[in-house]
């Protein structure tokens, strides 16, 4: 069970010099395992900016779609953020932190999230379909 | 470093499963609407395409982090999978937003 486990985390694969090496240049390859999940972060701030500008440029405020984008887009956002905090606690600390409840409200924020983008999405689609067909060119 | 498995509570495992059903179906329901036609008439079909991929990505990604409760630990290449297939499918799901939006303004 000890080798399955060391598949899933390539940390402890890695040789001492390595990860010494790391250090002497500041480069924590703990931390380094933490690295997507900022990647996610920073996604979720450039998607937010451009539903923010679109927003703002084509005034858009009424616009139901965009106010729930936003909504979903903050939601899964801030549930990603609480993921890398964890992460990073395993990572800078001396053993590996988990916390259900933390693991709970990151999959509850992350579940309403994506509901409510993907809600908005067919909710555009289906809606803008219609008249389309039904109006006579 | 490496922590032993353990049972994860019920309601992590419900939680985990809720999040990895709704991408899951609305991948299948995405898959549904570009069988039936209905995107290819509005011209999207090459932006849908790109929804769908992007949704495949993430309930890979879902499917992994199943796991993550009974490991009590996302970290190593758990979390390098997990987390890189997450971000390969959500960067595929908002661009192809982001064209939809475009498309259909």
């Amino acid at each position: 069970m000890e080798q399955f486990l060391n598949l899933f985390f390539f940390i402890d694969k890695l040789p001492g010099w390595v990860l010494e090496a790391g250090r002497i240049w500041g480069i924590d390859m703990a931390c380094l395992c933490a690295l997507p999940n900022f990647f996610n972060l920073i996604l979720h701030f450039i998607i937010g900016g451009i539903i923010i500008t679109a927003i703002m440029k084509q005034g858009a405020r009424r616009d139901l779609f965009f106010v729930l984008l936003l909504l979903g887009i903050i939601l899964s956002g801030t549930s990603k953020f609480i993921d890398w905090v964890q992460n990073m606690l395993t990572a800078t600390g001396q053993s590996v932190f988990f916390s259900y409840n933390l693991d709970i409200t990151t999959e509850v924020l992350q579940f309403l999230g994506m509901a409510i983008i993907f809600y908005s999405l067919f909710r555009r689609f289906f809606r803008r379909a219609r008249p389309a067909q039904a109006t006579p060119v | 470093m490496i922590p032993t498995p353990a049972p994860a509570p019920l309601l992590n495992l419900l939680v985990h499963g809720a999040v990895f059903f709704l991408v899951l179906s609305t991948f299948i329901a995405a898959a549904v609407v570009w069988y039936t036609g209905k995107v290819k008439a509005r011209h999207m079909g090459g932006v849908w395409r790109m929804f769908i991929f992007g949704l495949f990505f993430y309930t890979v990604s879902e499917f992994s982090d199943l796991f993550t409760p009974g490991l009590r630990a996302s970290l190593g290449m758990h979390n390098y999978f997990t987390e890189f297939a997450l971000l390969t499918g959500l960067s595929l799901i908002f661009l192809a937003l982001r064209r939809m939006v475009i498309i259909q303004d």
